[in-house]
């Protein structure tokens, strides 16, 4: 049960927040790309031995959408900071 | 083994206070204090249990946690299986019995597996019982009876009578263990102002303190220790509770089993976490050494100190390393007859030979035990000495020792590494973000545990940025402790027992080493070593060990399996805490929801937690009939139904329209103030991900509406359109509303009526409110938003009011209607409408797999507009359609009963029986996603999902029916998927 320091929020509970998974940005230009690379957006992620970075929702708190960078090793998480302006 | 209670000594016990118990029925007597286990013992009972698999006679192995056999069944005080005699406490009045014997301990059919054991090996079940395959259900049946362990008390369906209790606590240490090592780290820290918890799982602080003798310097210093510890109020000290798991970010899980049966499980969070768990001793291996009075060594002390029982009149020790030579020497001193003392090594310390020959003890150094006699009771141990000769020795008590290792569970849990020291012979922890000390550090001996834990304390009190008093350390004499391996070669023939849990012998390892299970976790799969309630405490090693020789490797090569939380069994109640049944998982109530309930609706559970009605019967009616009634309702008179549930969600701002361009498929930037669209939101795959509507209430103020079971996934990405993809530049909010509006929706060819009935403020002509149009009025004296939409394709108005108002307008409605008939409908009417006019309903059509034009929806598709959710991925299914799935509906004959939801319909020119067309790849071609009884048709109706469907309008397919034999076919004609009013007048009128 990690905890996340929400930069609006403080320490919480990983049951506060909703996890989407590895942040992966959408290309600006999607009408650009060709089929290979939209399906790479869509469907490949990188799996890197290496920190992790994830969107995490605030669902249960101030509903900010965060950066978060995690160590998948010892679960450490590194960063978790505000996407947008709020 | 004929165990008797000492005339005095027994830390634990109070022989002032006498319990009496019963065990198979036989009355008897301990102390309080005493264990089941240790009672047992000091009234001469051996045998406690029969083994999973072959039903052998099992005694008392250890004294604690690590036994692998003392499971018995508790009748009294609880009803309960499966209770580790080893640690249950004696309670005045405790009644139990062996389990997994049947009809009693003593007698036992099932032991006539043991004598079949040569067909019964290790995954015996892997091979036998396939042929004849019609006869499995019986192998089945039996197998499973057998399989068990441990019988559900009568009446386990009901509740549990148990109160349990689940708590929070924050701290700084947490110190896991109250032996030496961790009191002098908890005490240390304390002092220097860290906030302490300091959990041990026995009743009394000490550990491996308590297995000595009373008095004497550790005991006084353990004393003051303690005293000092519960003198400081930042300081928690929990006896009889166990750290079982241990979770990330420092969350820890402990069991309070002071009170068995109500239990106290505590989540603490603490940053800093010491590991003074102490050490595990494991058995000698050699033929039937399993035998009831065979015991290992420690155990054999901490029953003498702890509890001042005997195992046994006549005892031989059989060991291999210098430690466990003090049981010979304290069973000496009590007045047992130790008969002679084995070590499998050639040379020990000098001064363990000095001491036995001063006590008159026989000592046979490089001599191993090769067999146990004496099914019931050990009856002689055969040695053979260092000269080859064999000696037989008639005792009742085998004390064995085969080393020791760390108790390093929760290091492991957390994925600490440990690796095999070859001069210990057991596994030493490697660094970790916890600290292990103590004697689980895998230094041998007070002076090492202590030294370690000197270290570990200093390393946690500077992580917290405090400094460490100057403590001093207590003196205790060290001891000789040397060791040597398990080794094959020293093994002998015979059944010999690697886990007596699992009933694993060494020619089950040898069996999974020839069929190429090789590495310990398949080891630990395929001959179930491991695998039993003590999860391989005193067995994993030996089985990692035998397997790396077997394989000839060196011994330490293979690490023990993966240990996973929790470290022993907890009480799922202890889990659930004080929060059982209707707590555990809130359930949401509309307004309405208990007027529901008193109607006598069929109430089901939906979307996001949500309690709806599905249907109300009337009195003598099922549910076949109150659809009927209810449908028919709604399509000739006036129906009513709560559709609070649905998301709602108010969107504002000047650039609100950009963020709802962006995320719906149709154009909302055209619609004026009081217009609204039906609107298909899309993931970037372009899939449908959810429907609702979309209304402009104003220049910049929007209302949509979600599907009931989607509004949290809509909300998500509503918030991360704006913070991720917008990057917050938008001036565009949004509030979910979803619990604060009430939804009625009131449907049929008289609902104008009612709300006229009503006193409703607006014109309701339909050129006053056209469909599609939202309007703000009051209705029965309540401000409302009226919008003109349809889910049953009648007309149909959806009130949105705040939700403290909606039950009085709905008790208004319902007044109101009587004399226009009007019905309350379910979820279940709401579903036949729907079908019956070929609406789809995310779960049924929408899969997941479908994208809008698949569905019929490019009307609401404006793949125009620049960029979308989902745009790219819908020119894609543009270029290449040939294949992709149609909405359809789906006729059979009149009469017929309805096809069912989930069939598959085959490939129309596959003449195949059902069963290998499916079987065979690519045979479906679609399937049935809805299917209902239409009450307006009087037939049966059906919508699904079919390869190019709109190329096959008017033909029939084949659509899968389950039958008592398999699967069969039935035909089905495919048509539009629109069965009422295809037009779409009624709703539009």
């Amino acid at each position: 049960m990690l905890i996340l320091t929400c930069p609006f929020c403080g320490p919480r509970n990983e049951q506060e927040f909703v996890c989407a998974g590895e942040a992966a940005d959408r290309p600006a230009q999607p009408q650009g790309l060709d089929e290979a690379a939209w399906a790479d957006y869509l469907y490949n992620r990188d799996n890197p031995d290496a920190p992790v970075h994830e969107r995490w929702w605030h669902l249960h708190g101030c509903r900010a959408w965060l950066r978060v960078q995690r160590d998948p090793h010892t679960q450490a998480i590194l960063d978790c900071s505000a996407q947008g302006q709020p | 083994m004929s165990g008797w209670r000492l005339p005095q000594g027994g830390r634990l016990i109070n022989r002032d206070r006498a319990l009496s118990f019963r065990f198979e029925g036989r009355p008897l007597q301990g102390f309080e204090g005493d264990t089941l286990a240790s009672a047992l013992l000091a009234r001469g009972t051996a045998v406690v249990a029969r083994s999973f698999k072959y039903h052998r006679p099992r005694g008392l192995v250890a004294a604690g946690w690590e036994d692998p056999c003392a499971f018995v069944e508790m009748q009294s005080p609880r009803a309960e299986p499966s209770v580790l005699a080893t640690v249950e406490p004696l309670v005045e009045g405790l009644q139990a019995r062996g389990q997994h014997a049947w009809p009693s301990l003593r007698f036992d059919f099932m032991a006539l597996a043991d004598r079949c054991s040569a067909l019964l090996p290790a995954g015996f079940y892997y091979k036998a019982f396939k042929s004849p395959a019609w006869a499995w259900p019986w192998f089945e049946r039996a197998l499973r009876h057998a399989a068990g362990l441990g019988r559900l008390p009568d009446g386990a369906g009901q509740s549990d009578p148990s109160a349990y209790e689940r708590r929070f606590v924050q701290t700084d240490v947490l110190v896991v263990g109250a032996g030496v090592a961790g009191l002098w780290a908890a005490h240390a820290l304390a002092q220097a102002g860290a906030r302490v918890i300091l959990a041990d799982d026995a009743p009394e602080p000490g550990g491996r303190g308590l297995d000595r003798p009373a008095g004497g310097v550790v005991d006084a210093w353990i004393a003051q220790t303690v005293a000092s510890l519960d003198a400081m109020p930042h300081v928690r000290r929990w006896p009889s509770t166990q750290v079982v798991s241990r979770y990330d970010h420092g969350l820890c899980l402990a069991i309070d089993r002071s009170r068995p049966g109500h239990e106290r499980l505590w989540r603490i969070r603490a940053p800093q976490v010491l590991l003074a768990t102490g050490q595990i001793e494991r058995p000698l291996l050699f033929a039937h050494n399993d035998r009831p009075g065979i015991m290992l060594a420690g155990a054999v002390t901490s029953y003498l100190h702890r509890w001042g029982v005997a195992a046994g009149r006549r005892m031989v020790l059989a060991t291999n390393n210098d430690m466990a030579w003090t049981a010979a020497f304290e069973a000496h001193q009590v007045g047992i007859e130790v008969l002679a003392v084995a070590d499998l090594r050639p040379q020990v310390h000098p001064q363990l030979t000095e001491r036995a020959g001063a006590l008159g003890l026989r000592v046979e150094l490089g001599a191993r035990v090769v067999a146990a006699q004496g099914r019931w009771a050990l009856r002689s141990a055969v040695l053979q000495l260092a000269s080859g000769q064999r000696l037989s020795v008639q005792a009742d008590l085998l004390a064995v020792s085969g080393g020791w290792t760390g108790a390093l569970a929760l290091h492991a849990q957390r994925g600490g590494r440990s690796h095999y020291d070859a001069t210990l012979h057991g596994m030493v922890p490697e660094n970790d973000d916890a600290q292990v000390i103590g004697a689980a550090r895998g230094a041998p001996g007070t002076p090492a545990a202590l030294a370690s834990a000197v270290r570990g304390a200093q390393q946690v009190a500077s992580a917290l940025g405090l400094r460490l008093p100057d403590l001093p350390v207590p003196a205790v004499p060290s001891e000789p402790s040397g060791f040597s391996a398990t080794d094959l070669q020293h093994i002998g023939k015979g059944r010999v027992f690697v886990d007596w849990a699992s009933d694993v012998t060494l020619d089950d390892l040898r069996l999974a080493h020839r069929e190429g299970y090789e590495s310990p976790e398949h080891l630990k799969r395929y001959t179930a070593l491991g695998m039993g309630p003590d999860q391989g405490r005193i067995s994993a090693l030996h089985g990692a060990v035998l397997m790396a020789q077997l394989r000839g490797l060196s011994p330490g090569d293979l690490g023990p399996t993966r240990l996973r939380p929790p470290y022993t069994p907890m009480p799922m109640g202890a889990i659930a805490g004080a929060d059982p049944g209707a707590l555990i998982r809130p359930v949401r109530r509309t307004p309405m929801t208990d007027w529901h309930e008193a109607q006598g609706a069929v109430m089901y559970e939906s979307g996001q937690n949500w309690r709806r009605p599905g249907y109300y019967p009337r009195p003598g009616e099922g549910l076949m009939q109150a659809l009927e009634r209810e449908c028919r309702a709604c399509r000739e008179a006036v129906a009513v139904y709560d559709s609070s549930p649905l998301g709602k969600f108010e969107i504002w701002g000047p650039q609100a329209v950009e963020l709802l361009e962006y995320l719906y498929t149709c154009r909302v930037s055209d619609l004026l103030p009081g217009r609204g669209r039906y609107a298909v939101m899309l993931r970037e795959d372009g899939r449908v991900f959810d429907d609702g509507t979309v209304f402009r209430l104003s220049d910049q103020r929007w209302w949509i509406t979600t599907t009931s079971a989607q509004a949290q996934a809509v909300h998500a990405a509503l918030e991360a359109a704006l913070q991720v993809h917008f990057k917050g530049r938008l001036e565009a909010f949004v509030t979910p509303v979803t619990d604060q509006w009430a939804t009625l929706v009131v449907c049929g060819p008289r609902a104008r009526e009612l709300l006229q009935a009503c006193d409703c403020s607006v014109g309701l002509s339909r050129g006053d409110f056209p469909f599609m149009a939202v309007r703000e009025a009051t209705l029965a004296g309540l401000p409302v938003r009226l919008f003109r939409v349809s889910f049953t394709g009648e007309l149909s108005y959806e009130i949105h009011l705040p939700a403290r108002q909606a039950l009085a307008l709905w008790v208004q409605l319902i007044d109101k209607g009587q004399i226009l008939g009007l019905t309350a409908i379910g979820s279940e009417a709401n579903h036949v409408l729907r079908v019956e006019k070929g609406f789809i309903s995310v779960g049924h059509e929408v899969d997941g797999c479908v994208n809008p034009l698949d569905l019929g929806l490019a009307w609401a598709v404006r793949m125009d507009k620049a960029d979308f959710v989902g745009k790219r991925s819908l020119e894609r299914d543009l270029q290449a359609p040939a294949g992709r799935p149609a909405l359809v509906g789906l006729l059979v004959e009149r009469g017929e009963v309805p096809l069912e939801e989930g069939a598959q319909i085959l490939k129309v020119d596959l003449d195949m029986d059902p069963r290998s067309a499916l079987a065979a790849e690519q045979a479906s071609a679609g399937f049935v996603t809805a299917s209902v009884w239409s009450p307006s048709l009087q037939r049966a109706v059906a919508l699904g999902l079919l390869e190019d469907g709109a190329d096959r309008q008017g033909q029939t397919v084949w659509v899968t029916v389950t039958a008592p034999s398999g699967l069969a076919r039935r035909p089905a004609r495919v048509v539009p998927p629109v069965f009422v009013d295809p037009q779409g007048g009624r709703m539009r009128g």
